[in-house]
Formats: structure tokens, sequence, C-alpha cells
């Protein structure tokens, strides 16, 4: 490894953990489970995409969220301002606004055409005089607490929550201070519903661990390399709830003669560059200064995860589902648009490629989750290179508890 | 635009023999195509357009992105299966990634999907 020399550290010891294996029931008990959504996912800002998932005036998203028991609308109101509300019409009930994404000046509810504005204000009710003595100043779209970080958009089921977004992200926020999130725009992403515990995916993105085996075909030596063969990582850094690493780059991986002319034509999650100078990037980003870095993980708390590479980043969302072992996951790559059609050619590429390598993390989920509560093991067993998920559980923990401080 | 009505530029006219398997306009299309190919079909489509790929990239980028219509978008709809088939041929020696999870449930947020999960923030068409 250049330049950095990890060897020797004790990172479970620096973060202030113990060693002992965890019970497997982090991941099985319906009790834990319940406590996650009305002590964790209640009271935490949670990520809902991105300022660019709503670009213009009169865009809007719908984040249906079952263990929340609502809907979330985002708009982006004619004054250009975000605003989350409750996706419910003050009418009867209905959810107002039906597709997933959209642009419209006004919502009208498709039941019986109440219309509210982008700011949530009630603007119009048909046949209005038949109703009897309606205090319109109530029912208006009821608002979400939301706000904005770096282009992030968290929300917050508290009506007041006790911390703003930037307290509750902490030592996150001064770290990526700079980071170009806006120069890039989503060019892929990718979904899907899986039949296990949210908190087992989340951990199978916190580790490089597995990449050096579970990988070994798709990113095959490109992290860690010869002189690395087990992916010890640059750097770990505990930041209070949340959590980073960063992660060494290996060889240049052997290729293929299509994965050749790809990597000539785009950047990808296995091609690093060499000779970056990164005096000018935010402290948190490559935070050892390695030449040999390839990319950083953010684990934000609890259900969003961000990784930072050269010219693109990844996020991740992690949403339990209304049982223990079902979850959602949503996947978006952003970088700079393709210019010509073999760049165009190499982002579908990437798409494909990038797909597969998620489809190796995916093979584990469920495959996990079946034989979790066989008995046959009821313990968990983490190295010291998987620091980061004994620090999740732990805070986990501690929220579950009422001891998070 | 049939598929029967397809065609390639004039150079690449002997890949058209190609077109009705491989050639889709959406990338979920040609992931269910290699999924239910067998890997002879997939290695055949690979052997033969594979020492062709650079010289399509290169007849490609003598139109802008914008201007990629007729042939020259049915030769870009066909590269990028290759671009879906390429790492089972080149990464797994199989067309499947895992047996523990399906492919076709992994939606692209990228393209229109008509049935998207519950939680989905994601165009349906």
């Amino acid at each position: 490894m250049a330049n950095v020399n990890t060897e020797g550290r004790n990172w479970t010891k620096e973060f202030g953990l113990g060693t002992e294996p965890l019970n497997i029931d982090i991941y099985t008990s319906e009790e834990q489970y319940e406590k996650e959504i009305d002590m964790i996912f209640r009271h935490c800002w949670l990520n809902v995409g991105r300022e660019d998932d709503m670009p213009n005036k009169g865009d809007y998203v719908v984040h249906d969220i079952p263990i929340l028991n609502t809907s979330i609308l985002l708009t982006r109101d004619a004054d250009g301002e975000i605003n989350a509300f409750h996706n419910m019409c003050s009418h009867r009930g209905n959810k107002v606004c039906q597709e997933n994404v959209g642009n419209s000046k006004f919502h009208l509810c498709e039941f019986h055409g109440w219309a509210f504005d982008g700011k949530g204000m009630l603007r119009d009710i048909p046949d209005e005089k038949n109703f009897f003595n309606l205090d319109k100043s109530k029912l208006n779209l009821k608002t979400v607490s939301v706000d904005l970080w770096e282009g992030f958009i968290f929300i917050n089921m508290e009506e007041n929550p006790k911390e703003t977004l930037e307290e509750y992200l902490g030592e996150v926020v001064p770290l990526l201070k700079g980071y170009p999130f806006d120069r890039y725009t989503p060019i892929f992403g990718y979904e899907g519903e899986v039949n296990c515990n949210w908190k087992i995916s989340v951990d199978s993105q916190q580790e490089a661990y597995h990449a050096a085996y579970l990988h070994r075909r798709t990113l095959n030596g490109a992290l860690g390399g010869k002189e690395n063969p087990y992916i010890h990582c640059l750097d770990y850094k505990n930041l209070g709830r949340h959590r980073m690493l960063s992660m060494p780059a290996g060889d240049e991986p052997p290729r293929k003669p299509i994965d050749t002319l790809a990597a000539e034509n785009t950047v990808s999650i296995r091609s690093y560059s060499e000779g970056q100078d990164f005096s000018e990037w935010p402290t948190g980003v490559n935070p050892s200064r390695s030449d040999n870095w390839a990319a950083d993980i953010y684990v934000i708390f609890p259900n969003f995860w961000i990784a930072l590479f050269n010219g693109m980043y990844q996020t991740h969302n992690f949403w339990p589902m209304g049982q223990v072992d079902k979850m959602y996951q949503r996947i978006t790559m952003r970088a700079t648009e393709p210019e010509k059609p073999s760049q165009l050619w190499a982002r579908q590429y990437s798409r494909c490629m990038s797909r597969d390598v998620w489809l190796e993390d995916f093979s584990t989920l469920e495959a996990t989750a079946e034989v979790a509560k066989s008995g046959a093991f009821t313990e968990v067993n983490l190295q010291d290179q998987e620091v980061l998920c004994r620090h999740f559980h732990q805070v986990v923990s501690d929220y579950i508890n009422g001891e998070y401080k | 635009m049939s598929k029967a009505d397809k065609k390639l530029p004039e150079q690449f006219k002997e890949l058209e023999v190609f077109l009705d398997k491989w050639c889709f306009p959406t990338q979920m299309e040609r992931t269910n195509e290699r999924q239910e190919s067998n890997m002879d079909e997939i290695k055949a489509f690979y052997a033969a357009i594979e020492p062709r790929m650079k010289e399509i990239l290169d007849y490609l980028d003598t139109f802008s992105i914008e201007n990629l219509k007729g042939n020259e978008k049915t030769l870009l709809e066909l590269a990028y299966a290759v671009a879906e088939i390429a790492p089972a041929v080149e990464m797994f020696g199989q067309k499947y990634v895992t047996s523990t999870f399906d492919a076709r449930d992994f939606l692209p947020t990228h393209e229109p999907v008509l049935k998207r999960p519950k939680m989905s923030t994601a165009p349906q068409y």
C-alpha cells in the first residue's frame, strides 16, 4: 500500500467498541425491528433524494414510505423552494399525487378535484358552497419538516426536530464541504425489493473485506491489489452516529476487449486514475491523501449511503418495508453526461457492469435472511476491517435503548 | 418501425442477422434476452461483433448524439446489447450473475418500467 501504512492499527479499539460476536437477532428480531421504526425512523433526518430530482419549478416527486404510514410529496414551488407535505387530501384523505414524478403548477386530488399549489395551499374546492362551515385555513396540505445539505433533501417526521439537519450530520458537513456534488447528474440507477432485513444490506455496503472474494470476477484486484489482497482500508472514521471508510485502489484489473473499450471512454466503478492532485479536495475525501485511493464511503445514519469517487458519486437508500425481513433499496449513480456516441455506449456498458457488481452484493442478502433464523449459528463474527458494521449496530442499539447521546 | 424493417449502415450489413434477436430499444428488454438465451447464443453474438466494436464506435462518433437516427440508432441499440452481454462472456462465463437474486427484479430507474416497487420514485412510463 503506497503512502499509508495502517498495519498495526486497531480500528475497533479506536472506535471504542468491543470485540465480541454480535447476536444474529440484530437481523431477525421483530421486537427490535418495531423499535427501530419507532425510535429511529420516526425521529432521525431521512434522505429523500436530491434537488436535481426536481430541477424545475412545478416539479414534484412522491416518496411512499409505508413504515411511516404515509406518502411524502416533495414539490419545487413557484419560488423555486423545496417543500415536503403529507401526500393526503384534506377532504377525504385520498393520496393527492398518484404519479411518482411530474410537473404541475397545481396538484388536483384525483377523487373530487380539490386543488393545492406547490406551497401546499388549498386553492380550489369544486362546489364549495355546498360544504358546511369549512375552515379553509386548516385544510392546506400538512407540511413535513424538510431541510437540505449539499443539495440532498432530508425529511424529519418530528414537527419540531430536536436538531437541525446540520447539527444532525455533525462532522460530515465540514469533511465534505466543497465536493462538487452539483457538477454531476444522475446517469443511471437501479431499485429492487429484497426479502431481507434492511441492516443486512447496509452491512454489505460498509466493509471492503467482501470485495476480495465476492467481487473477484468483477472488481478483480481493482481494489487493494496484490500488495493489499484483503483490501485493508486507508482510513476509518467514527462520526458519531455516522461513519466512513476510505478504500484503497489496487492494480489495473485484467481487461478483456469490450471492457477495455468501455474503460477508454468513461469512468467506472473499476477504473481509478493515478496521479490525482488532492491538495484542493475536501479534507474528508481521500482523508489520508493516499496516492492509492479509490473511493470513500460515508454511511449517514440510519439508511443513507454515499460513495465518492473521482469524477462520480453513488448513493444508496435502504428502507425497511414494514416487515423485519423485507426491504427496498434504491441506487443512483451521478457523473457527467456523455458528449459523444462512444461515451454514450460506454455509459451503457457501465450501467450493465455496475448492475452485475451490485447483483453480486444482492446475491448474499436473501441468502443470508433465508437461514438467519435456522438456529445453526446464533452469532455474527466481525473482524477489525468490519468495524463500521459493529459501529452501526452499536448506534442502533443505543437508539432503541434510549441511550444514544 | 417493426424489427423486420430495421437496417444497419452499409459497412455493417453482415451484422443484420443479429438484429432480430439482439436489437431492442430498452435495457430491460436486453436484460430479459440475456437471461432467456443460452450461453452458445450469447457467445456467437459476442464472437461476431466484438472484433467490429471499435469500428462501430468510431463510425457512430462521426454523428452527434442528437443526430443518431434510423440505421445509426439501430447500430447503437445493437452495440448496447454487446454492453449487456459482455460481462456474461468476459467476467462470469455464464449468463446470470447469481442464482439467489434475479436480474429482472433489479429494475433500472434510468428508463421507464411499467411495474415498479411500491417505494419507487422513478417514472412508470
